[in-house]
């Protein structure tokens, strides 16, 4: 309770204002003071020679009716000079320390001299009284020639005093003067210290107010996460912060929770949409299959009746062409599964590889290098590798002249399985690649299911979010550009999130063009059939 | 701001510190000053009064200024005073509270004798210094011998002159001390040449004027030729017949025993001009008068006499 009250605002306002005036009240005291000092001293300085002035006139008035009463025993004047005796008896200083300073000490011989005189005088009217005129004449001599001492002795002292006045006086005129300047400097510099601790305490007293204000400030333009406002020495500032430090991180916490339920809103909707998606193609592919597929039975005894005419007829060489054929047909036709294992997409491709060398014996390289361990270690989207072969002779060899190769590797980095697919041919023209890689959709929305753009489209579907799952690097030159200068698309490569191992680098080949695949295997596992 | 207004405060503060400081030491101090001139000190334990001779010279003010410093020291308060001819001002001694009184004679010994025996009779205790007064009571006594000196100064004549000196003693009244037993003087010398065929010559005296003796010593060696050694027995009097001498080209012809111990006259001994001079500390006898009335004061009983010595300045010893 104590502790509230000394720390209220009230109490600290108090505290500080009192300081303040305190200094003024101890330093106008000291001024006050040391006036009232000088003052005193100046008075000093001139005191001392009035007594014994006083002493001498009224030794000339006791004088008189002393001298009456030795003429005509007057009890009129005996009782005037008993009176006067007295008084003058009440001025002396005779029982007082004997001063060492020799002006002192001859002012203490005077105040002896007019005690000597007055008992003198007591003496002379005790004789006057037993009328022993010799004695009181005598006594009267002595006391005149003390009269005459006192004057001649206080003229002295007189001159004495003045001088040591005189010089008194000098050292008084010249402190006094210091004195009162240091005081003039005193009181200017107590002023302005009491105006800037006047200005300290009111910055102190505001400076909690000024925080509150600022923090406001950066509430209002919402930003949540700057420091608590500090506590200051007053309870009830410290009260109104507490409450404005509590409600700043309550609207805080409040505002990250909305934010957190709107990014999880997002992404449901985000999936949603993706797996409507997904639902369309798949309608769409089945629709497509179900059109391939209008009558199987039909074209495979069709094919299988070629195969054993040719058999039949001695050529085997078309028999084992028709034999692959149908490999290709069946292998196309009747998956239906979305995901494959490695093996079943490289038996496919051997077919598509025997019938093309078939078709190109003379100018068509087809290289297939794919380590054995890797066929059942793996699975992949149906139908991926297809596809790019098929583009690369389509799109990739308008030339005449020399041999063009098709290469296609499987190999295993840490974590992803590599796949490309790369020729020698004219490559991809930058516009195409970008074409493929930001309108996958034609602008109807419906999906080209043609060659590299299904493949691109289906990839980037299972894995939105790894933008290197599949890249092209070609020797096609952009726009402008300098015929040969390759690049690699997209370029540059996003990193990718999450803890996975990093994708192997990818370099434009020096003529054609690579598909590259690489597949998170940890993932792929993931995707249903 | 905050670091201006903290820099303000600091200064502000700093600078009124000082100057209320020094304010305070300086109406202390002048508080100090004067109650220090009032008097307002440690009270003394006793109220002494020195008579001196109204004439001042060094010597004598050597002499109260050493009984001031010995009184301060002792605990007593000094109260000076100088005699008038008629005595009235030390006749005022027995009224003044004075617990003892120094009185230093310039002559009038009956006055003066007066005074003192009123004194005594109120019980105020008494010590005469450098001259004491023929009377029938003891009276304590502080200073110089004068018979002493009269043969001191005649044993410097002696050892200077071998044959016929004729001397004059050039008495002063800035020295009254020495013209006040100027008979004990030349009993000394006289004792010293007895036997011998030295003439000791009347003397002559000097006023207060300190060149006085210049004047003096031209008229003497100019009326009497014959005096061949000259005797001083105050110390600017020595001062003023040297140069004198040196006038009248007499240096050496005139042999000159002087009085004192003052660089001129330890300058005139190197130089032959002095035959050697007669010191007497007048500080010693201050200080020693005080002690002794002291002493007087509180115990009724001191010292007779106390002889301050007198000091021969020879050249022999002026060149040490």
């Amino acid at each position: 309770m104590s502790y509230r009250m000394f720390h209220s605002f009230r109490a600290q306002l108090l505290f500080n204002i009192s300081w303040v005036v305190l200094i003024l009240v101890i330093s106008s005291t000291w001024i006050l003071f040391s006036t009232v000092r000088l003052q005193t001293l100046a008075g000093e300085t001139l005191a001392g020679q009035e007594t014994i002035d006083e002493a001498c006139a009224a030794l000339e008035t006791l004088r008189e009716p002393l001298l009456e009463y030795l003429s005509n025993r007057s009890s009129d004047a005996l009782s005037q000079v008993l009176i006067l005796s007295q008084s003058l008896r009440a001025r002396l200083d005779v029982d007082s320390p004997i001063p060492l300073d020799e002006t002192a000490l001859r002012t203490r011989e005077l105040h002896f001299l007019f005690h000597s005189w007055l008992d003198l005088a007591d003496s002379a009217i005790e004789e006057k009284r037993g009328m022993d005129v010799a004695g009181y004449t005598a006594r009267f001599d002595e006391m005149e020639r003390i009269r005459s001492y006192i004057s001649e002795e206080n003229a002295r002292l007189s001159a004495v005093r003045f001088a040591n006045q005189q010089k008194s006086y000098s050292l008084f005129v010249s402190l006094s003067r210091n004195i009162q300047l240091l005081n003039l400097l005193f009181i200017i510099s107590i002023s302005a210290f009491s105006i800037l601790l006047l200005l300290h305490v009111a910055d102190k007293m505001n400076e909690p107010m000024a925080n509150l204000s600022r923090m406001a400030s950066e509430i209002s333009a919402g930003r949540f996460d700057a420091e608590d406002v500090g506590m200051s020495s007053m309870h009830e500032i410290d009260h109104v912060v507490e409450a404005f430090n509590r409600m700043k991180r309550d609207i805080h916490t409040y505002i990250q929770e909305i934010r957190w339920q709107r990014n999880v809103e997002q992404e449901y909707m985000n999936e949603r949409v993706r797996n409507m998606k997904m639902e369309q193609m798949m309608r769409r592919m089945e629709l497509y299959t179900l059109q391939a597929q209008m009558n199987p039975h039909f074209l495979f005894n069709t094919l299988n009746t070629g195969i054993q005419l040719a058999i039949v007829e001695g050529a085997e060489r078309t028999s084992e062409y028709m034999d692959h054929l149908a490999r290709l047909f069946r292998h196309n036709l009747r998956e239906k599964n979305v995901i494959v294992p490695l093996r079943h997409e490289i038996e496919g491709l051997e077919s598509f590889f025997y019938i093309l060398r078939v078709r190109f014996p003379k100018n068509l390289d087809l290289i297939l290098d794919c380590p054995e361990e890797l066929l059942d270690a793996h699975q992949v989207p149906a139908s991926i590798l297809q596809p790019l072969v098929e583009n690369s002779v389509v799109h990739g060899f308008n030339r005449s002249e020399g041999r063009n190769s098709i290469i296609v590797r499987v190999f295993e980095t840490p974590g992803r399985l590599a796949l490309s697919v790369s020729d020698n041919g004219t490559g991809i023209p930058h516009e195409d690649a970008e074409r493929l890689f930001v309108h996958p959709q034609g602008e109807d929305g419906l999906v080209k299911v043609t060659g590299l753009a299904n493949v691109i489209h289906r990839l980037r579907f299972f894995w939105p979010d790894d933008p290197g799952v599949v890249r092209i690097a070609s020797t096609g030159a952009p726009q402008g550009a300098l015929p040969g200068a390759g690049y690699v698309h997209p370029a540059p490569l996003p990193e990718y999130p999450g803890a996975y191992p990093p994708l192997p680098e990818l370099s434009p080949p020096e003529e054609g063009s690579v598909v590259f695949i690489s597949i998170d295997t940890g993932r792929a596992a993931c995707i249903p059939s | 701001m905050k670091k201006i207004v903290r820099a303000g405060l600091f200064l502000s503060a700093v600078c009124s510190l000082a100057p209320f400081a020094v304010s305070v030491f300086l109406l202390a101090r002048l508080t100090g000053e004067i109650a220090g001139r009032r008097g307002i000190e440690p009270p003394a334990a006793l109220h002494l009064a020195l008579y001196v001779p109204r004439t001042r010279s060094s010597s004598l003010d050597a002499l109260v200024s050493a009984a001031r410093e010995t009184a301060a020291a002792e605990g007593a308060a000094l109260s000076v005073h100088s005699l008038d001819s008629d005595g009235s001002t030390l006749g005022m001694a027995q009224w003044t509270g004075a617990q003892g009184v120094i009185v230093h004679p310039d002559g009038g010994d009956r006055v003066i004798l007066r005074e003192m025996e009123a004194l005594r009779k109120r019980g105020i205790p008494v010590v005469l210094v450098n001259h004491s007064i023929p009377s029938d009571l003891p009276w304590a006594f502080v200073g110089a011998n004068n018979f002493d000196f009269g043969k001191k100064a005649g044993a410097l004549v002696s050892r200077e002159v071998r044959s016929d000196p004729r001397i004059v003693v050039v008495y002063s009244d800035k020295n009254p001390a020495v013209y006040s037993e100027r008979e004990l003087v030349e009993m000394g010398l006289s004792t010293v040449f007895s036997g011998r065929s030295a003439q000791l010559l009347p003397s002559v005296k000097t006023a207060v004027n300190p060149r006085d003796a210049e004047n003096v010593v031209h008229e003497l060696l100019r009326q009497r030729p014959e005096v061949n050694v000259l005797v001083f027995t105050d110390a600017d009097d020595t001062i003023a017949g040297c140069q004198a001498l040196i006038d009248l080209n007499l240096v050496g012809v005139v042999q000159v025993i002087g009085y004192g111990d003052s660089p001129e006259i330890r300058d005139y001994i190197r130089k032959g001009v002095l035959n050697g001079s007669l010191a007497v500390n007048p500080g010693p006898t201050g200080a020693q008068a005080v002690r002794s009335l002291i002493e007087l004061a509180r115990t009724g009983y001191t010292s007779s006499s106390v002889d301050t010595g007198i000091e021969i300045l020879s050249r022999e010893r002026t060149a040490k």
